[in-house]
C-alpha cells in the first residue's frame, strides 16, 4: 500500500471520530468557548473536577465496572458451553433451540421492561449487582453463542478426537485443545459484551437504584432542569470512553483472528 | 446404563445453563405482551379490560402507525445498507494498511463505543443549523445549509447519518476479519490469469465471504429496527413525527401516554415484522452453514 | 436450690435489666437517625446548597434525608415504575405539575389536610402554585418547592441600538422581533433572531404554548371541556406558527429546541427574546457564563388587550409522600420544612425559583434579579395560575406538541390543528 493511501487513511480516520475529538475538546473549555472556537481556546480543567465532586463518578465508575465484567465473563462462559454443544452434538430441537436463541433478541427492549421489573422487584433482584448481571447476561448471551459456535465449528473435530484416543475426556480435550484455539473468538464476544453492559442506558435505569447505578444512568443528571452542563458532560463521556478504548486496544491482536475463524467459516 | 444415559443427556447439561437464563428473561416478557396486547391497559390510572382485537383495530386504522412503519423500513434499509457497503470499503481499506494497525482499528471502534447518549447530544450540536459545525462548515465554502434535524424535509437524513456513524465499527471490524482469513490461492491463481483489481474484488473476495457478509447484514438489521437513543435524542421522533420509528412510537406510548395495552400491541407487530425479515435471512443462512 | 434469696437475685437481675432495655427503647430513637429516600431532581439538591440544609434539617430533628437523584425526564419513569410495583422505596417524591395527574390522590399519595394545621404561615404559599397540587377527590396531596414563571427577556443593548420600547401588547412584540431579526455580517445569512422557543416536539413545546396561550386569553379547559381549540387557542397557535413560517423570527434549529438549546441561543447571542422562566436571567448576566453579561432584562409577558389575563407559562415542583412509606411523619416533617419560608429563602439565594409570597421580599431575591424585575415577578405571581389539574393532563400536552407540530409543518392549519388535539384530548377523558 502507497504512503499516499496510508495518509488517506489517517486523514479519514480522523474525521470519521470528529465528534468524539469535539467531545474531548469540550470536555476542557470554558462555557464562553464552548459554542464559539473549534481549536483555539484556552483550555482548563475545572469541569472535571466539578464532574467528580458535583456527580461522585468514581462510585459510578465502580458500579459500572462492576456490572460490565461480571456480564462479560458470565455471558461469555455460559455462551461458550452452550455454543460448544450447538456444534458438537446432534440432538433434537437443536435448530428450533438455535432459533429460539436468535428470537429472544427481537423484542424491543422497552417492551420488556414492565413485566421483568414487576418479576425482578418481586424477586428483591432490583438493585442488586447480581439482579442486573443476571439480566444482561440474558442479552448477550445469544450473541455469544451463535458467533462462538462458528468458532468451535471451524475448529476441526480431529483434534479433538486425536486427543479422546490418547486417553484425555471430552472435557479435558474441550479445556486444552479446544478453548485455546478459540481464545480470540472469546475475547472478542467478551469486548462485545462488556461494551453494550457498559453503555446501556435504560434497563439500568429502571432496575438499578443507590446501591448499583451505572455511569448511563448517572449522565442524564448533568443535564438540569435548565440546561445541558456541557463541558462536565463531555468530561464524563472522555471518561466513559477510556477505559473500553483501552481494553480494546490491548485485545486487538485477538479481536482480528478472533472474528475470522468465527465468522467466515460459519 | 447410567453412562450411556449421561452421555445422551450431557448436550442438553451444556445448553442448559444459558438457556435457562435466556428463556424465562427474555421470552417471558414476550407472552407478557401477546397477553397484554389484548388489553386495553391504561397504566396510570390502572384500569384494565379485555378488548380482544380492538387495540389491533385501532392501531392499523392509525395512519401515525403506518407512517411509522414506513419510516422505520427506510431507515432500517438504508442504514443497514450503507453500513454493508461503505463498511465493506472501509474494511478493505483497513485491511491493507501495513503499519499501525492495532491503533487505527482501536480508534475505528470509537464510535460504538462512545455513550450513546452523550455523543447523541454532540451530534445534535452537530445538526443545529445555527451553531453546529456542519453548517458552519457549509457556510465555509458559501453554501446555505438546511435545517438538518429541524427540518421535516432532512431530519430523518440527519438521523440516518448518525445512526450510520455509530453501528458502522461493528460491521467494519466483522468484515475485516473475514477478509484477513480469506485463503491466498484464488488470488494468486486470478493474478496469474490477468484478472484486474475490480474483477477480483467482485468475482472472488465477495463470494468468499458471502456467510459472513449475511451474518452481519441479519445482525445489525435486528438491532436497527429496534434503534432509539440517537433518535429520541436528536429529534425525538418530529419534526412533526417525521423520524418517529415504531421504536420511539413504542417509548412514547408508553411512557408518555401511559398506554400499556397500545404499546404491546405495538411491540408485538414489530416482534413479528422483526421475525419475518430475519426469517429469510435465517433460512438463506442455514443453507450455507454446516449442519 | 431456687430459694428466696436467689429469686430476689434474679429478680434484681431482671429489674436491672429490663431499666436498661427501656432506656435504651427511650433513647434510641432520639439517639439513630431516621432516614428517609426522597427522589429528586439533581436541582433540588444543588439549590439546598449541595445538602447544607439538609444537614441542618438532620440536626434540628434527627431524621436524614437520603436523596436519590434523577433527570426530569426519567425521574417519573422511576416514579411510576415504584408505584407499579406497589412498593415503597421512596418516602419522598418530587414531581412537577406537568408530570402529576391529579387523579393520582390520597390513594398513593399521603393527604395532607388533616395536617395543614401545624403549618401556621399557610396563607403563605402562593396560592397559584398550592392549590395545583389539590388531587381530583379534593384532597391535597403534596406542598411546593420549587417554581418556576415565564417571562420576556430581552437584550437592553440591543433595544437601545434599535430604539424599541418594551412590548405591552403580542402586536408590539411582533414588530420587535421583526426589527431584532437582522443579518449583523453582511453576509446575506440572518445571524441574530428576534425571539426563541422550545419547539421540539414534546411537553416543554407546550410551555411556551402556554406563554401565549393565556395572554390571549385561553385554556386547556374549562371545568370538565376541553376548550383548547377555542378562539384564543388557535390565536395562540397561529402566532407560533407564523412566528416561525411568516415572519421567520425565530432561529433555524427551532423545531428542535428543548430549554438548553433556547438558553445557549440566548446566551451566544443568537437571539434576542425568549419566554423562558425568570432564573435563566441570573445566568444570562454572569460574564464567566454569558456572552450577554449585564444586557439581559426581564418584561411582563405581552398580552393581548382586555383577553389577556397577564401570566404565561407557570411551572412547579412539589413534595409529595408515599402513602405507604415506613416514615410517613418523618416525610411530613420534612416536606414542611423544604417548604417552609426560611427555607424558601435559603433556596431562592441559590436560583431556586421559591413558593412562598415573603420569599419574593427576600434581600437574596431582590439582589438576585434587581429592584425592578423583582417587583414585576412578585406581580406575576400574585395572579398567576397553573392549569387547572387534570388526570390526562401530560397527555393532553404531548397531544397538543403532537398537533401543533403538524401546523408547523404546512401539515395543517392552526386550527384544524388544534381541533384535532381537542377532540384527541377529548378521547382521553373517556
Amino acid at each position: 500500500m502507497s504512503r499516499k493511501t496510508e495518509g488517506i487513511i489517517i486523514i479519514l480516520v480522523v474525521l470519521f471520530i470528529a465528534p468524539v475529538i469535539q467531545m474531548v475538546l469540550m470536555s476542557f473549555k470554558q462555557p464562553l468557548d464552548l459554542f464559539s472556537t473549534f481549536l483555539f481556546f484556552k483550555p482548563t480543567g475545572a469541569n472535571y473536577v466539578d464532574l467528580f465532586s458535583r456527580l461522585n463518578l468514581t462510585y459510578f465508575f465502580k458500579n459500572s465496572i462492576i456490572i460490565a465484567s461480571g456480564t462479560a465473563v458470565l455471558s461469555v462462559i455460559l455462551g461458550a458451553v452452550a455454543a460448544y454443544s450447538f456444534a458438537r452434538y446432534n440432538f433434537p430441537m437443536r435448530k428450533f433451540l438455535l432459533f429460539m436463541v436468535l428470537f429472544s433478541r427481537m423484542l424491543p427492549p422497552v417492551a420488556g421492561v414492565v413485566p421483568l421489573f414487576l418479576v425482578m422487584r418481586r424477586l428483591g433482584f432490583t438493585d442488586t449487582y447480581g439482579g442486573i448481571i443476571l439480566l444482561y447476561t440474558a442479552f448477550q448471551t445469544p450473541f455469544v453463542i451463535w458467533m462462538m459456535r462458528g468458532f468451535f465449528l471451524s475448529i476441526p473435530r480431529e483434534l479433538e478426537e486425536a486427543a479422546v484416543i490418547d486417553g484425555c475426556s471430552r472435557l479435558t480435550a474441550f479445556l486444552r485443545i479446544t478453548l485455546p484455539l478459540s481464545r480470540p473468538g472469546l475475547a472478542a464476544t467478551s469486548i462485545f459484551a462488556f461494551t453494550l453492559s457498559w453503555n446501556e442506558f435504560l434497563f439500568a435505569l429502571i432496575f438499578t437504584g443507590t446501591n448499583t447505578k451505572t455511569i448511563p444512568v448517572a449522565v442524564p443528571e448533568l443535564i438540569g432542569e435548565m440546561g445541558i452542563f456541557w463541558g462536565q458532560i463531555c468530561a464524563a463521556g472522555t471518561l466513559a470512553v477510556l477505559p473500553i478504548f483501552i481494553f480494546s486496544f490491548l485485545a486487538q491482536k485477538q479481536l482480528i483472528s478472533g472474528l475470522t475463524f468465527g465468522a467466515v467459516k460459519g | 446404563m447410567a453412562s450411556r444415559k449421561f452421555n445422551k443427556s450431557i448436550p442438553y447439561l451444556l445448553i442448559l445453563p444459558a438457556l435457562a437464563i435466556i428463556f424465562p428473561l427474555l421470552i417471558y416478557p414476550v407472552f407478557y405482551n401477546v397477553y397484554l396486547s389484548f388489553f386495553s391497559w391504561k397504566v396510570l390510572p390502572p384500569a384494565f379490560n379485555f378488548v380482544k382485537l380492538q387495540n389491533y383495530f385501532d392501531v392499523f386504522n392509525n395512519p401515525v402507525f403506518w407512517n411509522s412503519v414506513k419510516i422505520t423500513l427506510q431507515f432500517t434499509g438504508i442504514v443497514v445498507g450503507i453500513q454493508f457497503v461503505l463498511g465493506l470499503g472501509l474494511a478493505y481499506l483497513l485491511n491493507g494498511q501495513k503499519f499501525a494497525k492495532q491503533t487505527t482499528r482501536s480508534i475505528v471502534l470509537i464510535p460504538y463505543i462512545s455513550a450513546p447518549a452523550i455523543i447523541s447530544l454532540i451530534w445534535r450540536l452537530l445538526w443545529d443549523p445555527d451553531l453546529g459545525q456542519i453548517n458552519q462548515i457549509l457556510r465555509f465554502f458559501g453554501i446555505r445549509g438546511p435545517g438538518w434535524i429541524a427540518d421535516p424535509a432532512t431530519s430523518l437524513f440527519s438521523v440516518t447519518v448518525t445512526e450510520i456513524w455509530r453501528g458502522i465499527p461493528f460491521v467494519i471490524l466483522v468484515l475485516l476479519a473475514g477478509l484477513q482469513a480469506l485463503p491466498d490461492e484464488p488470488y494468486d491463481a486470478a493474478k496469474v490469469d490477468g484478472a484486474s483489481s475490480v474483477q477480483i474484488f467482485f468475482l472472488i473476495t465477495v463470494p468468499l465471504l458471502k456467510t459472513i457478509i449475511w451474518i452481519v447484514l441479519l445482525f445489525q438489521t435486528i438491532f436497527t429496527l429496534r434503534a432509539f437513543d440517537i433518535i429520541w435524542v436528536l429529534t425525538g421522533g418530529g419534526p412533526g413525527g417525521s423520524t418517529q420509528t415504531l421504536s420511539i412510537m413504542i417509548y412514547r406510548t408508553m411512557f408518555r401516554f401511559w398506554d400499556g395495552g397500545t404499546s404491546s400491541t405495538l411491540s408485538v407487530i414489530i416482534l413479528i415484522l422483526t421475525l419475518l425479515i430475519s426469517f429469510v435471512f435465517f433460512r438463506y443462512l442455514y443453507k450455507e452453514m454446516e449442519v | 436450690m431456687f430459694g428466696f434469696s436467689k429469686s430476689k437475685w434474679c429478680t434484681k437481675k431482671t429489674a436491672f435489666f429490663l431499666t436498661v432495655m427501656i432506656i435504651f427503647l427511650v433513647l434510641t430513637p432520639l439517639a439513630s437517625a431516621t432516614k428517609i429516600q426522597w427522589l429528586a431532581h439533581p436541582v433540588h439538591f444543588a439549590v439546598t446548597g449541595d445538602g447544607e440544609l439538609l444537614k441542618q434539617f438532620q440536626e434540628k430533628t434527627g431524621i436524614e434525608v437520603v436523596p436519590v437523584l434523577y433527570g426530569v425526564d426519567v425521574i417519573m419513569e422511576k416514579a411510576m415504575m415504584e408505584m407499579l410495583s406497589g412498593s415503597s422505596t421512596f418516602d419522598v417524591i418530587s414531581l412537577s405539575n406537568t408530570t402529576w395527574r391529579n387523579d393520582l390522590g390520597s390513594d398513593v399519595f399521603l393527604e395532607l389536610d388533616s395536617r395543614i394545621s401545624e403549618i401556621e404561615d399557610y396563607d403563605d404559599y402562593v396560592p397559584g402554585l398550592i392549590e395545583a397540587f389539590r388531587a381530583a377527590d379534593g384532597k391535597l396531596v403534596a406542598l411546593p418547592i420549587r417554581s418556576g414563571a415565564a417571562m420576556l427577556h430581552y437584550r437592553e443593548d440591543l433595544y437601545n441600538e434599535y430604539g424599541l420600547a418594551v412590548p405591552v401588547t403580542i402586536d408590539e412584540f411582533v414588530s420587535n422581533a421583526q426589527a431584532l431579526t437582522k443579518d449583523t455580517t453582511g453576509d446575506g445569512v440572518v445571524d441574530v433572531y428576534g425571539y426563541a422557543f422550545m419547539g421540539k416536539e414534546g411537553s416543554q413545546l407546550i410551555d411556551d404554548f402556554e406563554s401565549w396561550l393565556y395572554p390571549h386569553g385561553g385554556a386547556f379547559f374549562d371545568g370538565d371541556k376541553v376548550v383548547v381549540n377555542n378562539e384564543a387557542g388557535v390565536e395562540a397557535a397561529a402566532l407560533l406558527t407564523d412566528l416561525l413560517n411568516v415572519y421567520k423570527v425565530v432561529p433555524a434549529g427551532t423545531l428542535s429546541y428543548t430549554s438548553s438549546e433556547v438558553k445557549t441561543a440566548m446566551q451566544e447571542g443568537l437571539a434576542a427574546m425568549t419566554t423562558l422562566w425568570w432564573q435563566y436571567n441570573i445566568d444570562w448576566n454572569k460574564p464567566e457564563l454569558s456572552k450577554i453579561a449585564g444586557n439581559a432584562r426581564m418584561a411582563k409577558l405581552p398580552q393581548k388587550p382586555d383577553k389577556g389575563l397577564g401570566y404565561g407559562h407557570m411551572g412547579c415542583w412539589a413534595v409529595f409522600i408515599d402513602k405507604n412509606c415506613k416514615e410517613v411523619d418523618a416525610a411530613w416533617e420534612f416536606i414542611k420544612f423544604i417548604s417552609s419560608a426560611e427555607a424558601q429563602k435559603y433556596m431562592v439565594a441559590r436560583g431556586n425559583g421559591p413558593t412562598r409570597l415573603s420569599s419574593f421580599q427576600s434581600e437574596e431575591f431582590i439582589n438576585a434579579v434587581g429592584p425592578e424585575a423583582a417587583q414585576i415577578i412578585a406581580d406575576v405571581y400574585a395572579v398567576g395560575k397553573m392549569p387547572s389539574p387534570s388526570p390526562i393532563f401530560p397527555e393532553a400536552r404531548e397531544t397538543v406538541a403532537r398537533e401543533l407540530h403538524q401546523a408547523f409543518t404546512g401539515a395543517k392549519t392552526p386550527k384544524q390543528a388544534m381541533d384535532d388535539a381537542a377532540s384527541a384530548i377529548q378521547k382521553l377523558i373517556q
